[in-house]
């Protein structure tokens, strides 16, 4: 009889890897499902590129590595972090920006810090911000226009053809479109409303512009509102910790809901912050990435909250529109000091570590 | 123990009272530990029928080494013939303890054999013959009195019983009842939260009254203001016949409390944690607190050993898992062979995949099952391959944080298995390691599957070897010093003695004249003589 | 007039300083010379003599006074990492020259071959061998540090150096890495 493994426990119940990897796309897919309802067929062929891209770096780099090919590529954790990157792009970003920002994601911030587990920072969000940075006018301003505002989105054909031509198949050009009756793509409400507050408008008459719905964007209240809704069946399944989601979402609230007090015409309703942007999708999704997240209990409302307030102050008064992405990263810097400083008591020790 | 308890406690409490208790239960656990798991308990498998007598088989091994694993020396030879309850095993560490003779016997030999301590090393083994004249679970003899024994008889006879602790870290008994601090609450631990194992369970179904004799044998000697008999919620009938059995005793100063399922709430610290909301301080005891815990294993084997006299022999085992026919529980000889109990027990060799000794949480896997029990063995488990977990390669932590969500010592093991990976000691201190219990709660829940624990035995051991090491190189410093020193002197002292004679010399050349310098040659000749014809060794300076 | 305030100022400013830091030096004056004390904290004091000092704390006083930190074999690779860590400077290979870091050993003196000679006894740097002249030697165990000075000496080469055994109580766990074929994914 050979022994197997001396040491102890003997038992593992737990949801291994990758199906843990799987639920988290699982969980996301009706937040896509809403996204492409509003934004169209964009939507998954970003997704689809995203993920190729991410599988074929993966699979280019592990090799270079001499890594275990086959074990690492099924964790899906490769998969996880395309699925999240390709839903903070805009539907209709050229394939080559797409693939461009997952392969740094993959080769740079994942791989090259030691492969999953080692990261320092959310290789998805690392990857947008590189896109958001290079390419700030299509990453903000060409989004495509939900429906609601238009008939319907772009047709799977016509998303195919710019995408990957940059022009529908009738030959006109994204870019000619833009602001004039028949625009297919648009500013984001929170970059409308960023824009408008410049101009000196108020925040009541940003508000009336078609692009916005009952308490946010247009369509984007729905989204969230999906996105949440994965995000509840994760903690459910406790595929991801609550304390973040948590802690941000009411960080938010209530750094929102304080300078709309002080000053309502020219900071936005509490719950437009809830329900625009990135918000849940960041809130559930993102943050909770438990490679980068603070890895105390303590720790974690702390990382929370912080990326909530981060998120309103760089909504508010940075020259971008939102938030999240930074307000992850910037945060992920700070996890090891937050770690450091934020250890529980353990059992039968004082406060004071003794 | 002062002389005044002492002269109090001649008769043993249960005397005093002559109505039955009304109220037996504590009032409801309030408090509770951090963490924990809900494991299927597969209790069911062996708790169905009543304790069975294994079979003695024909030889019996015995190793020569303490509870802690350290050598310890025996007492007999090759070919001595042993009676039931003789001292075999004695151990030099203090506090001491022994192993009595389950049979009588022929000690065939002494020799290296596999041991059940996880290293698998080969260590020194009485192999002892039993004499199959003899019946070697007597009768119980009539009980004795125990009211005209001092305390110090009590202790004495528990010290030559070889009782120890039976709940598995088999530590002296006869020490840790023998306490010097006032006790404040004494803790029958009856929890069993490990999965499979179901041996207290049989036990405080069926031999309640004998347990409670047991605990009021600690009650005498240390006094405690209250005792606590804490029992799981998963055990119903053990519960029920436990309060039944105090009914019946008219004891009113031991209270059951029912206290929740949870593992491991059976560990020593989370159970004082559950039922007072104190923590153990780290470092120390829980007398400290003023609390003791005893297993009720340990209580039914003080009643055995002070009221029938019989030594800590046997031990109630469990065998289970999908590969025997006949789960169920066992009183087995310490020394019985597991592959003797496995086979008595119905083994399917096909189907056994691995043997594990304790539960499955926190006990071992061994390869070699040609090895005696000891009493520390509450469990064997014979497991089919598809009954225990095992992966041959981990996934990367992710660092989810779900271990440090059940570790019940609000450890973070995420940290842990990163330091203990690097062997980086300072930080795994910082981290307190030592206060890890091995539980394996966090392994159990972990989705990369880590076997975090195997990560902490070798981070602990590690760090004990390192303090070995440092000891033993600030001894060999101390005695460097010290030689330096020594022979610093001893030049000192030899320059000294030089310079005296030298100064006796001159003294005599100045003082005196020819004569003395011709006795003084004469009397050197003389010595030289002497020595040559004395047989006598030379000049004994090491130097 | 300006440079001359300059001066001045600059002037009161030193002296300031210069108070303090007398001061200093005199209130937190450190007694002894605590850095050779925690170099021969870190080295493994078999006094063996490898590195060419006449035992561990000669080495360690060397060291602090700037000599290599890495002609410690028993102390190994660790103990040259140790070192590099305290005294903040650059990690060297153990130097070949003093010897390579090998098992953990202790001598044994077979001892129906031992003439009583007593050198080794001399040569012991911890007195852990026991012996009268022209009675046979034997090395107290638990004491030995297995420096290797006894085997030189012995005119009859009955010393061995016999790797340390182990036994329950100095075994320690094998890394995980070890018996379970894990290899971690990520490295």
């Amino acid at each position: 009889m050979k022994v197997l493994n001396v040491s102890s426990p003997h038992l593992n119940q737990a949801r291994s890897l990758p199906m843990l990897m799987l639920w988290v796309v699982i969980a996301g897919v009706p937040g896509m499902l809403t996204m492409m309802y509003y934004f169209g067929w964009g939507v998954l062929i970003n997704v689809i590129i995203a993920c190729s891209f991410a599988l074929l770096t993966e699979v280019a780099i592990l090799k270079w590595r001499q890594k275990p090919i086959r074990r690492i590529i099924t964790d899906n954790t490769a998969l996880v972090t395309a699925f999240l990157y390709a839903l903070c792009l805009p539907a209709l970003l050229p394939w080559w920006a797409t693939a461009l920002g997952i392969i740094f994601a993959i080769a740079v911030v994942k791989q090259l810090y030691g492969g999953v587990g080692n990261n320092i920072f959310n290789p998805a969000m690392a990857g947008y911000v590189l896109l958001l940075v290079s390419f700030p006018v299509a990453m903000t301003t060409h989004w495509v226009l939900p429906t609601g505002l238009v008939e319907s989105p772009p047709s799977f054909m016509a998303a195919l053809s710019v995408i990957f031509t940059g022009a529908f198949p009738d030959g006109a050009k994204v870019n000619d479109l833009v602001n004039t009756l028949d625009a297919v793509t648009g500013a984001t409400p929170l970059d409308s409303v960023k824009t408008a507050l410049t101009q000196n408008f108020l925040i009541e008459e940003v508000m009336e512009a078609p692009v916005f719905g009952q308490h946010g964007g247009l369509g984007w209240e729905w989204i969230n509102f999906t996105f949440f809704l994965g995000g509840l069946l994760m903690i459910f399944l406790k595929v991801c910790d609550w304390r973040i989601p948590l802690a941000m979402i009411i960080a938010l609230f209530i750094v929102s809901s304080l300078f709309y007090t002080i000053d309502s015409q020219n900071y936005a309703h509490p719950m437009f912050n809830i329900v625009t942007g990135g918000t849940m999708l960041g809130a559930f999704f993102i943050a909770t990435d438990p490679v980068t997240a603070s890895t105390t209990p303590k720790g974690r409302w702390i990382y929370g909250a912080m990326i909530g307030i981060l998120i309103y102050i760089i909504r508010t008064w940075s020259s971008y529109p939102d938030g999240v992405a930074f307000a992850v990263l910037l945060m992920n810097m700070t996890v090891p000091t937050l770690d450091h400083y934020t250890k529980p008591r353990t059992y039968g020790h004082t406060a004071q570590g003794a | 123990m002062s002389e005044n308890q002492q002269s109090e406690a001649t008769e043993l409490p249960q005397n005093n009272l002559t109505s039955p208790p009304k109220n037996v239960f504590e009032k409801k656990a309030q408090w509770t530990f951090p963490g924990g798991i809900h494991p299927d308990d597969k209790k069911n498998i062996s708790n169905q029928n009543a304790i069975q007598i294994m079979a003695c088989p024909e030889t019996l091994y015995i190793p020569i080494t303490n509870y802690k694993g350290h050598p310890a020396v025996t007492d007999v030879k090759p070919g001595d013939l042993v009676k039931h309850g003789a001292s075999l095993v004695t151990s030099i560490d203090t506090p001491s303890s022994r192993v009595c003779s389950p049979v009588d016997g022929l000690v065939v030999s002494i020799e290296k054999r596999n041991t059940l301590h996880p290293s698998q090393l080969p260590t020194p083994t009485i192999v002892l013959k039993t004499d199959e004249s003899s019946s070697h679970f007597k009768k119980p003899s009539a009980e004795k009195n125990l009211s005209d024994l001092k305390n110090a008889e009590i202790l004495e006879i528990i010290r030559q019983a070889g009782i120890a602790g039976l709940g598995g870290a088999a530590f002296p008994t006869h020490a840790k009842v023998d306490v010097a601090t006032p006790i404040k609450m004494l803790i029958i631990n009856g929890i069993e939260c490990e999965p499979y194992i179901s041996c207290d369970d049989r036990l405080m179904r069926e031999r309640a009254d004998e347990i409670l004799v047991g605990i009021q044998i600690i009650e005498r000697l240390v006094q405690p203001e209250r005792i606590v008999f804490a029992i799981e919620d998963n055990k119903p009938e053990a519960v029920k016949n436990v309060e039944e059995a105090i009914i019946a005793a008219k004891i009113d100063t031991v209270k059951i409390a029912v206290v929740p399922t949870k593992y491991p709430s059976g560990g020593e610290k989370q159970l004082i944690q559950i039922l007072t909301g104190q923590e153990v301080p780290a470092q120390t005891l829980p007398s400290k607190l003023g609390i003791l815990m005893h297993n009720v294993g340990t209580c039914y084997a003080l009643k055995r050993a002070l009221l029938h006299g019989e030594p800590s022999i046997s031990r109630v085992v469990t065998v289970t898992g999908e590969a025997v026919s006949h789960p169920g529980n066992y009183e087995c000889l310490i020394g019985t062979p597991i592959d003797f109990i496995l086979e008595q027990a119905g083994i399917d060799q096909n189907k056994l995949s691995q043997v594990i000794i304790g539960g499955p949480m926190m006990g071992i896997a061994i390869a070699n099952l040609d090895v005696g029990i000891d009493n520390s063995v509450n469990c064997i488990i014979a497991a089919t391959r598809s009954e225990i977990f095992h992966t041959d390669q981990h996934a990367p932590c992710i660092r989810c944080g779900q271990c440090a969500d059940v570790c019940p010592a609000s450890l973070l093991p995420q940290q842990l298995f990163w330091y203990a990976n690097a062997k980086n000691l300072v930080k795994l201190d910082e981290y307190h390691l030592d206060d890890c219990i091995e539980c394996g709660a966090c392994a159990y829940v972990c989705p990369s599957q880590i076997p975090l624990v195997h990560y902490y035995r070798f981070g602990k051991s590690l760090k004990q070897q390192k303090n070995q090491e440092f000891e033993k190189s600030e001894h060999a410093k101390q005695r460097f010093e010290f030689r330096q020193e020594r022979l610093e002197r001893e030049k000192i002292e030899r320059a000294q003695r030089h310079k005296k004679a030298a100064e006796e010399r001159q003294k005599r050349a100045t003082t005196n004249t020819g004569d003395d310098k011709k006795q003084a040659i004469m009397e050197a000749l003389a010595r030289v003589k002497a020595k040559q014809a004395s047989s006598a060794p030379k000049d004994q300076k090491t130097e | 007039m300006s440079i001359v305030l300059a001066l001045f100022v600059v002037c009161i400013i030193a002296l300031i300083f210069g108070g303090i830091l007398g001061w200093a030096a005199i209130r937190y004056k450190v007694e002894g010379d605590p850095l050779v004390d925690k170099i021969n904290q870190v080295l493994p004091q078999t006094q063996c003599g490898q590195c060419g000092y006449p035992g561990c704390k000669p080495y360690a006083e060397a060291i602090a006074n700037g000599d290599e930190i890495n002609k410690c074999p028993p102390g190994g690779d660790d103990g040259v990492r140790t070192l590099a860590d305290l005294l903040g400077r650059d990690y060297k290979p153990l130097d070949a020259s003093h010897g390579e870091e090998g098992p953990k050993t202790v001598a044994y003196i077979r001892e129906d071959e031992c003439i009583g000679c007593t050198k080794c006894i001399q040569a012991c740097p911890v007195d852990a061998i026991l012996g009268a002249p022209k009675l046979m030697h034997t090395v107290i165990v638990d004491e030995c540090t297995g420096c290797d000075l006894c085997v030189e000496p012995c005119p009859v080469d009955c010393i061995d150096m016999l790797p340390l055994k182990t036994a329950t109580d100095n075994w320690v766990w094998p890394s995980p890495q070890e018996i379970i074929p894990v290899k971690m994914i990520s490295d």
